[in-house]
């Protein structure tokens, strides 16, 4: 019966390649979206997860950044007084304060490190950010010159590095986050603060500014039970100039604006569902037909209806089969782009899906158009299967 | 085979009764010939007779078996080994090429594939120049011996021919109802054929005519 269903998908080659393509094109959009669904859904469970800060306090005007340091910890140059950690500490409802001095990026052209690497400093005193980050667990301990690399960092031969002309030594390792902490270098933020002083690219910044009397942001965690959205009000009143942004606000409006796309995603999928059913259904039907005769001849010759129905299914299943191979190709090359893009547009950690989603998206998009091809080929099998040799044999030859 | 009293009516408007109260008995080692004009039923009688299609009334009996009684599951195997079919239409598997044809056709049988055997066949029958072709490239004589090889190679016990000589020259005809007399002759199998052609007709060890839904004995209506 396979050898038979094989000659037929063979023998009509143009026509098996069209229903195979609808079925590629069907399963391609099932993988893809199974793939950027579990990709966006990563990103916005990572961006709550991530520093564990409940509220940001940024410069006035710089709020617009803080998507950007939340969900990809992309440094900004934007600076505040250094007294606002302290100022920030004091507020009632704040358990946990800690500034963070973001300098500049660096490259093989001024140290010894392999690409392009963000240089961040950091409160090691305070910090409770990096903390649940750092490989092995325990105490930060960086002195002036230890740095905490990010998990893609540039390897560094030796544990030294030179950066602007001075050498770190690496004091530890953090785990991979999805973020472009990944490929940060934390320090201290006295060496930190040093670096951007003598920063070419950030003397434009200092204009009336003092590097070592400011700070970034303060990431601040409110104390149990506390409201975070009063907490920012009541740090926005008490240390002007400031503004404070609610983690999970943001975290919120991207999930909104996640949400939609996957609403958008999900119409899609069942349009373009309904319209490869029903191509389907017209393919297969066709196919029945045409096949009408040999079915009723296989009857004939004493092939049962089961040997019948499976003479069928492997012809549909060779083709089904086939066209999701390819779609499956296509899904992971479509998924990819997508998923960049996405990730770009709406500023969300790099998290890209595992291993595992991609074959459980390749798993997902097979089983979806395999299904899909027997329901479409179910109701004129079963009209031929029901039919008697003879009326099979004469319809065939209509 | 043993028909008794068989019936089948169509449901047209108006309705048409091919069959109606139609007896026939076909023994051992027999050649039947079944003729008459076009129309008047002689493939539906076939068809009945092989248990493709349901009669209203009657019998037909199959080694004391009613066909028109059988499961599926025993038609199936009537299908295999008691009765074969040659129909008006040279049926093949257009994906199939001559000799895939014929293997296929044993395997659906569940017998030897037997190789050996079906070359010899198509040679006899003249196609061994054609074994490795698809039904498309063959004419519709090279088809309708096909179709006749087929069924042969099936050693089934009784075989069923609608029109068998048709679109066949004068001395392939001559041939394949030769071949359909030495089968019966061998081993107490027989052979039931339609035909127009009534000097292929005489050939038959009984012939009859089908007329107004019986059978009538082709000799004394002579």
């Amino acid at each position: 019966m396979l050898y038979l269903a094989w000659r037929n998908v063979v023998r009509r080659l143009g026509q098996s390649t069209v229903t195979a393509l609808i079925i590629a094109v069907v399963t391609c959009v099932v993988a893809a979206s199974v793939v950027v669904v579990v990709s966006l859904e990563r990103s916005v469970s990572l961006s709550r997860e991530r520093l564990g800060a409940d509220v940001m306090v940024l410069p006035v005007g710089a709020s617009s950044s803080a998507s950007e340091v939340l969900f990809t910890a992309q440094p900004v140059n934007v600076y505040l007084p250094d007294e606002t950690g302290s100022a920030v500490a004091g507020v009632d409802g704040v358990a946990q304060a800690t500034p963070q001095f973001f300098t500049q990026t660096v490259n093989e052209s001024c140290c010894s490190v392999v690409g392009v690497t963000r240089i961040v400093g950091i409160d090691a005193a305070t910090d409770f950010v990096l903390k649940p980050w750092v490989q092995g667990g325990g105490a930060i301990d960086l002195g002036p010159d230890g740095i905490l690399v990010g998990a893609k960092a540039p390897a560094i031969e030796g544990d030294q590095v030179s950066i602007l002309g001075s050498v770190f030594h690496v004091a530890g390792t953090l785990e991979e986050t999805g973020t472009s902490m990944d490929e940060t270098i934390f320090m201290d933020m006295g060496a930190a603060r040093t670096i951007a002083s003598g920063s070419p690219y950030l003397q434009g910044v200092w204009d009336g500014k003092d590097p070592f009397a400011s700070v970034s942001c303060v990431m601040v965690k409110a104390e149990q039970g506390s409201d975070a959205s009063q907490l920012a009000e009541s740090i926005m009143a008490l240390c002007p100039g400031t503004v404070a942004v609610v983690a999970s606000e943001v975290v919120a409006g991207a999930s909104a604006q996640l949400s939609a796309v996957e609403v958008l995603c999900a119409a899609l999928l069942g349009a373009l569902v309904v319209v490869a059913a029903l191509a389907l259904a017209g393919r297969f039907s066709a196919l029945v037909s045409s096949r009408m005769t040999e079915w009723g001849l296989m009857r004939t010759l004493g092939v049962g209806v089961h040997g019948v129905l499976a003479s069928m299914l492997c012809e549909v299943a060779l083709v089904a089969l086939a066209g999701a191979i390819v779609g499956v190709a296509c899904a992971f090359v479509a998924a990819t782009a997508a998923v960049g893009l996405l990730h770009g547009t709406f500023a969300l950690p790099g998290a890209a899906p595992s291993a595992g989603a991609y074959v459980a998206a390749a798993l997902a998009g097979i089983a979806f158009s395999l299904v899909l091809s027997a329901l479409a080929v179910a109701y004129p099998v079963a009209k031929v299967v029901r039919s008697d040799p003879q009326e099979t044999l004469a319809k065939g030859g209509l | 085979m043993e028909l008794s009293g068989v019936t089948k009516m169509f449901r047209s408007e108006p309705p048409v009764r091919p069959l109606d109260g139609l007896d026939l008995r076909v023994g051992a080692g027999e050649v039947v010939a079944v003729t008459g004009v076009s129309g008047k039923g002689k493939s539906t009688l076939l068809n009945v007779m092989g248990g493709l299609l349901r009669p209203d009334e009657g019998s037909v009996l199959f080694k004391g078996e009613d066909v028109c009684r059988a499961s599926a599951g025993r038609l199936d195997a009537l299908h295999r080994q008691g009765v074969g079919f040659v129909f008006q239409s040279p049926y093949l598997f257009q994906a199939l090429t001559a000799r895939e044809n014929l293997v296929f056709a044993r395997k659906a049988a569940r017998a030897r594939a037997d190789e050996e055997r079906v070359d010899d066949m198509l040679e006899r029958f003249g196609l061994a120049d054609r074994a490795d072709h698809l039904p498309c490239e063959l004419s519709v004589g090279q088809k309708r011996r096909l179709v006749v090889v087929r069924t042969l190679l099936a050693d089934h016990e009784v075989i069923l021919a609608d029109e068998p000589t048709n679109d066949l020259d004068e001395a392939w005809s001559d041939f394949v109802f030769g071949q359909f007399k030495d089968f019966a002759a061998t081993g107490g199998r027989a052979v039931v054929v339609v035909t127009h052609d009534q000097g292929y007709a005489r050939l038959a060890d009984t012939v009859y005519e089908l007329d107004g839904g019986v059978l009538h004995d082709a000799d004394a209506r002579a």
